[in-house]
């Protein structure tokens, strides 16, 4: 049940207006009315025509069904067309609002025991699956409902035709209420094996992925024995288990579906064959209405092998769905406060350095401490990106009475390497805050190019840093913390920067291991002293 | 591969008679019912369905064990080919051995396709010659329909793809640049341009989407108006009394039948593409032809590039020769050091080595099941003394590392920045004259740089050659080649 709360919870976050759903559905649900239209009711419309005892004129009797069937023909592809562009409207529009809460959700995330390759991988993992889910609405839910919906109103239209015609016989009714139930206890039943589903599918990933990786591995391997000249490279693999297993974990995944395949197919047939029985045996077979009851169950019961088809598929794609949700909401290291849910605090206070690190404003303090000691982790804690920061920092409780936003306004943070969004310079250095310093003079004052065509994210390793910092700096922070700030930077390009960055009002927190730099500031702290 | 496929046709024959026979008892089992013969017509009802039940399994288990077999010898095909030392995409091998699997059951459909136009027989029997030349002519019609829908599809599908690239790549910018958006408070405006880019993408998802479609529904549209003018041709024979009913019903469901087999042959259009590149991909892994070089060059490189960098890289690599190649990440730098040794062919331009051993150390360095000395002498035997002096140098000490003899069970004892430390080292045992060092930099901190690339100072007759993207070993190399994008 849960993987069904999941997915609904799901839907209900992807925000699509109930216009759009109802008009997918609404569409669905004609088209697949239509096929049932072509597919059962054809050959009915025609027998019932035939028996047609009220017309007296044979040529009505043959013509009208004709023209019914003939006119279905010819729409239903464009019935199929409306229904596919609905859904897929529907998906895309779903799909926009999770990307939003992708983009959302990895702010929080911290990278930090993650290596830099592998963040490019599970980021373009996350934006893959997000691709999927579309399927949630195409694959599930419309197919789902609209072909119950469908289902209902096939019936209905067979009772009621039939009852025109054969006023009197008393098989529909019980007849009916067993298709109902059959279809309604199928429909239970498979629907409950979506945790069975969700396993097949997380086994198969699972199994996809090793074998992958085990395969990847060994070219690796081959690649490099084969460079270094060493021979007999055979010896040094063994049999490829993971790959094997993979492809063995596929077999099996498909028997099962094979035999729910069956198990469904059987089912629609022996309703087929029992209905027609009971039909026979229930009403004496003297007159043509009775053909006409066991036309319906017939008729009506090999509808259900449709729609047992269609429930089906909707059960694999809700399966790999949700394993895709599940993978998503996993995915990621994010703070104990975002994982906790617990919300930002808005109590609003005066922001005051001085109480944080006990100094005037303005004044510029390096960070000091040696390699690994955790420097950098000490600052995005401060900033708030990290959450074993805030214990390590004197009077901590301070920045924590202040919300995401307040902290925001008030505390600029550039790391070591700035990330740009790929844009032109004006929108990658406003961003669209309001109420920013003009840029212009800064990025002059940093000896950098005021082009508006130029693409921060395109130049060069220490432009890049110093666009971030103008980027940081134009909204003009009380406190702005600097993570080795002349790291990988020429004697000249230094001596920029610091003169640029000590024009600033602001005050500067700045763990380094330049001499230079620390000789510059006001007062150098060993990262040792913050820790608790 | 051709006994699988002549078993494929054989059941698609089989199974198109059986059910062309089914439905042909049903047909006749609603007639029957329609004249009140109850216990024939039900009888064929229910040995039309039981006929089809039974065929529908046969089909799926026997495509399933089909597919099966065509696996294990895809996978044992895969195997030896990734043992190979070209280097294949493994990405594309893997694709293209799903691809191959799935393209299982393609014949079985081509077969059964074929098949049911035989029940074009009895329709003509009877429906008469009008209902069996309306659909034959309507379905020939609709061939070339079906040819343009493929082709608009794969159109369609081409700029789909690319625009879908361009989302993810918007994507993958912003959600990489989102602690920095953190940071400064903009979370909601790169949040708003993912949203935008999104709805863009949908748009011209949207748009392929119809072309495609409205390409398929046509054929759809003809499939559906052939049924419908074969039922008007029997339906008026029936109301004039030239044709019984049990004829008309017959000439109809079969038509139904002969028409969804030929649309889910047509429908398998890319499968059927898919499966055959597969197979393509599969048998021609060419190896780069390597030119030897001559004189006291290593490596001579002339004008090559890579396809995703314009730079025309014009180099010649001699002992101890310390060359760095730079550049934005996905510039082809990895694509560009394996055109370099030859593991690939370059994209233009030639490159010729002599250079053997190389040392090839990349960020995902593996190991194989061995002791550690099974892993590290790779060549040839070496006094253990050396052995830990040159894991020494590496920043490689302590008890994990000091007993050779310990057994590697999985790579993953150690960690990334370890394992390119112990490929290093491997290099350096086997006494490559080339070492090869594809962006690790990344994996060490600043102590263990400045470890690995005084140790590689060390060797002044070794010639090394490093591809990094912002950190790097070499710190004063004799040459630096910067890759632009194209």
């Amino acid at each position: 049940m849960s993987s069904w709360r999941l997915l609904l919870n799901w839907m209900k976050s992807s925000g699509v207006s109930r216009r759009t759903i109802l008009r997918s559905l609404l569409a669905t649900t004609v088209a697949q009315l239509s096929a049932n239209a072509l597919s059962i009711g054809a050959p009915l419309l025609l027998c019932l025509a035939w028996t047609q005892q009220h017309w007296d004129n044979p040529l009505q009797r043959i013509a009208v069904p004709l023209v019914i069937i003939e006119l279905l023909a010819f729409f239903r592809s464009p019935l199929r067309y409306l229904d596919r562009m609905h859904a897929h409207r529907l998906g895309f529009a779903a799909v926009t609002q999770w990307r939003v809460w992708l983009t959302r959700r990895v702010a929080t995330w911290s990278f930090r025991s993650t290596a830099n390759t592998s963040r490019a991988d599970l980021l373009q993992q996350s934006i893959g699956d997000i691709d999927h889910l579309q399927d949630v609405w195409l694959r599930v839910t419309i197919p789902l409902v609209a072909s119950m919906v469908s289902f209902l109103i096939s019936l209905g239209i067979i009772v009621e035709v039939l009852a025109r015609q054969s006023a009197g016989v008393q098989g529909e009714p019980l007849f009916i209420g067993t298709l109902l139930l059959v279809a309604l206890l199928v429909f239970v039943i498979l629907m409950s094996q979506l945790n069975r589903a969700v396993r097949s599918v997380r086994v198969l990933r699972q199994a996809h992925q090793k074998g992958f990786e085990e395969l990847f591995d060994r070219a690796q391997l081959a690649t490099e024995l084969s460079l270094l000249g060493a021979a007999a490279q055979d010896q040094h693999f063994d049999q490829p288990q993971q790959y094997e297993a993979w492809q063995q974990a596929q077999s099996r995944v498909e028997i099962w579906w094979r035999r729910v395949d069956l198990a469904l197919a059987t089912v629609s047939g022996t309703l087929v064959v029992v209905a027609s029985s009971v039909a026979i045996k229930d009403i004496a077979f003297t007159s043509t209405e009775t053909s006409n009851t066991i036309v319906l169950g017939v008729l009506a019961a090999s509808l259900t092998g449709e729609l047992f088809a269609i429930w089906r598929h909707g059960l694999q794609a809700a399966g790999n769905a949700v394993v895709t949700i599940e993978g998503l909401e996993a995915r990621g290291e994010t703070s104990a406060r975002e994982r906790g849910g617990e919300s930002w605090p808005t109590k609003v206070t005066e922001f005051n350095v001085q109480d944080i690190f006990a100094c005037t404003p303005g004044s510029r303090i390096a960070v000091v401490g040696p390699s690994g000691s955790g420097k950098s982790t000490w600052l995005r804690g401060v900033a708030n990106l990290e959450h074993a920061g805030a214990t390590m920092l004197a009077n901590s409780t301070y920045l924590n009475t202040l919300s995401e936003n307040e902290l925001r306004q008030h505390v600029g943070y550039v790391p070591t390497e700035p990330h740009f969004l790929g844009t032109t310079l004006v929108d990658e250095l406003t961003l669209g805050r309001t109420n920013l310093a003009p840029w212009v003079p800064l990025a002059t004052a940093f000896g950098l190019s005021t082009d508006p065509s130029v693409r921060p994210s395109e130049c060069s390793r220490g432009e890049r840093h110093r666009y971030a910092l103008v980027r940081a700096m134009v909204a003009e922070p009380e406190l702005l913390l600097l993570d080795e700030p002349t790291a990988g930077l020429g004697n000249d390009e230094r001596q920029l920067l610091i003169r640029a960055l000590w024009a600033s009002k602001a005050t500067l927190v700045i763990t380094t291991h330049d001499p230079d730099l620390i000789a510059k500031c006001d007062v150098a702290i060993p990262v040792e002293t913050f820790r608790g | 591969m051709n006994r699988s496929s002549r078993l494929e046709s054989i059941l698609g024959i089989v199974s198109t008679l059986v059910v062309l026979l089914a439905a042909m008892l049903f047909a006749s089992g609603i007639a029957e019912l329609f004249s009140d013969i109850h216990q024939t017509g039900f009888a064929s009802i229910q040995i039309a369905v039981v006929l089809r039940l039974v065929t529908a399994w046969v089909v799926s288990a026997t495509l399933h064990r089909l597919r099966h077999g065509i696996a294990r010898r895809t996978r044992e095909h895969l195997w030896q080919l990734v043992r190979r030392p070209n280097g294949p995409d493994v990405a594309v091998l893997d694709s293209a051995a799903t691809s191959v699997r799935d393209g299982v059951g393609v014949r079985y459909l081509a077969s059964s396709a074929a098949t049911s136009l035989l029940g074009l027989i009895p329709v003509w029997y009877f429906g008469g010659w009008l209902s069996a030349v309306i659909f034959l002519a309507l379905i020939a019609a609709s061939i070339p329909f079906y040819i343009r829908a493929g082709r608009a599809a794969e159109q369609s599908s081409a700029a789909v793809a690319s625009r879908t690239a361009l989302l993810a790549s918007t994507q993958l910018r912003t959600l990489d640049a989102m602690g920095d958006m953190r940071s400064l408070g903009t979370i909601e405006y790169a949040s708003e341009r993912v949203a935008t880019a999104s709805r863009a993408s949908a748009h011209t998802n949207l748009e392929g989407i119809r072309v495609a479609m409205g390409s398929a529904l046509i054929t759809e549209f003809i499939g559906g108006a052939a049924i419908g003018l074969v039922a008007m041709v029997v339906g008026f024979d029936l109301l004039h009394g030239r044709r019984s009913l049990e004829h008309s019903l017959l000439a109809l469901l079969l038509v139904v039948e002969i028409n969804a087999r030929v649309r889910a042959w047509a429908n398998a259009f890319h499968q059927r593409e898919d499966a055959a590149q597969g197979v393509l991909r599969l048998t021609e892994q060419s190896i780069a032809p390597v030119t030897p070089a001559v004189g006291p060059a290593l490596l001579t490189a002339s004008e090559v590039t890579v396809p995703s960098s314009r730079t025309l890289v014009t180099t010649v690599i001699q002992a101890g020769d310390r060359v760095l190649i730079t550049g934005p990440s996905g510039v082809g730098k990895t694509q560009l050091l394996r055109a370099l040794v030859g593991l690939r062919a370059p994209f233009s331009g030639t490159s010729a080595i002599t250079a053997r051993p190389i040392g090839w150390v990349q960020a995902d360095s593996q190991l194989f099941t061995g002791t550690l000395r099974d892993n590290l002498c790779v060549k040839r035997p070496v006094e253990t003394s050396d052995v830990l002096a040159v894991l020494s140098g590496l920043g490689l000490t302590g008890a994990r590392f000091s007993d050779l003899e310990q057994v590697v069970t999985s790579a993953s004892q150690y960690s990334d920045g370890e394992r390119a430390r112990l490929a290093i080292a491997r290099a350096l045992l086997a006494d490559v004259v080339l070492l090869v060092i594809d962006d690790v930099a990344g994996l060490f901190d600043q102590e263990t740089l400045h470890t690995v690339a005084n140790e590689l100072a060390r060797h002044s007759d070794l010639a090394v050659l490093e591809a990094a993207h912002n950190r790097r070993i070499l710190g004063a190399p004799t040459l630096e080649i910067s890759l632009e994008r194209a």
